[in-house]
């Protein structure tokens, strides 16, 4: 497995584990994420790709017609929250 | 991640597309080209630090269970009692070293291939041991997994071929055998690379089955084809050297089984009378 990915999945891991509250936490209701960084709970939003989901993504070229391919394959990895 | 440079890259638009196989095989190539380990049993490997393995306790698999009946009397408890405290002396030795062949697989695969011939010299005569002390089931199969990471190039149609031939030709003498060794099969075949069209398994492991099942009367053989082989592989130790010697080893073991050529040509007549009974009209 790639290094990339391992890294990935590592962090998807436990930036998902991070997103709800911890039984053992200082709190039920908020989870360590919203503790720590003020975001709110889980963003379905940020949850349209599955980590390992192939796709075809596309390249910000300006407007043209070459040959030159405009989309690269690719593998999803975790949303970067931008 | 794209798959074309490895990069991380971040973009805003995509299309999600069914996975291909195609892209399964990239991205096990890029595992490769980076010099990743294989993942025994499709898995990350759970450790406590680098290197240090986290190994279950020998006596986990033992049933506790038994029923008041099965228990012998008390007199001949007696008597066997001295017996099993000599047995179990006799492998703690034994027991000692094997934890810490385990505990050395994970840094060995990172060693020069000098080191890494140290320790298979070592795991094979430890295995050659276990047979004839009889060690339990979970020591032997966890040796066997070592062993595997150890030499995850060598082929493995002819063992399990070989294998299988045995097990029904010596369906009394294979109890020796432990399941496991065959569950084993099973859990690492799936993994293993598929671009070489053939089973994988350790010469080690070939001979360990052939030992279980024949006996141990040819261990001296045994061990005389394991110094030999170990010379040549110092000399050379490249994988294609490898795939030769154990050609070389499986025909030599062959030869050993010159005596029981009756049995060995009722292993082949019975795939003979297989492919006769599927070309016959």
């Amino acid at each position: 497995m790639p290094k990339v990915l391992v890294r990935a999945i590592t962090e998807n891991t436990v930036k998902v584990l991070n997103q709800f509250p911890s039984q053992n936490g200082i709190s039920k209701n908020l989870s360590l994420l919203t503790i720590m960084t003020g975001l709110p709970l889980p963003d379905y939003n940020s949850m349209t790709l599955e980590l390992g989901t192939y796709c075809q993504i596309y390249e910000a070229n300006d407007p043209t017609n070459t040959q030159h391919t405009q989309s690269t394959a690719a593998i999803a990895l975790t949303p970067t929250g931008n | 991640m794209s798959l074309v440079t490895g990069a991380r890259l971040s973009r805003k638009q995509w299309d999600v597309l069914p996975m291909p196989q195609g892209v399964i095989a990239r991205v096990e190539q890029m595992g490769l080209d980076q010099g990743q380990p294989l993942m025994i049993g499709g898995m990350p490997v759970f450790e406590w630090a680098p290197g240090i393995a986290i190994i279950d306790d020998v006596n986990d698999n033992i049933d506790f269970d038994i029923e008041e009946d099965d228990l012998p009397d008390d007199e001949t408890n007696d008597e066997n009692e001295d017996d099993n405290f000599q047995g179990t002396r006799k492998f703690l030795p034994l027991l000692h070293l094997m934890k810490t062949i385990q505990m050395t697989s994970y840094i060995t695969t990172k060693m020069p291939k000098s080191t890494q011939n140290t320790t298979i010299t070592l795991t094979t005569k430890v295995m050659i041991y276990c047979t004839l002390a009889q060690t339990t089931v979970q020591q032997t199969t966890m040796t066997m997994v070592f062993l595997l990471r150890m030499l995850r190039m060598l082929t493995m149609t002819m063992t399990a071929t070989m294998v299988f031939l045995l097990r029904i030709m010596f369906p009394q003498n294979f109890s020796l055998i432990p399941k496991n060794f065959f569950r084993l099969y099973h859990q690492v075949i799936p993994i293993l690379p598929r671009n070489k069209g053939a089973m994988m398994i350790t010469q080690t492991a070939h001979l360990q089955a052939l030992l279980s099942t024949l006996g141990a009367r040819h261990v001296l053989t045994l061990t005389r084809l394991h110094t030999v082989w170990m010379t040549q592989l110092r000399q050379k130790a490249t994988m294609p050297k490898c795939f030769r010697l154990t050609t070389m080893i499986c025909g030599t073991v062959t030869r050993i089984l010159d005596h029981h050529k009756a049995v060995m040509s009722k292993c082949f007549r019975l795939p003979l009378m297989i492919s006769t009974a599927l070309v016959a009209p």
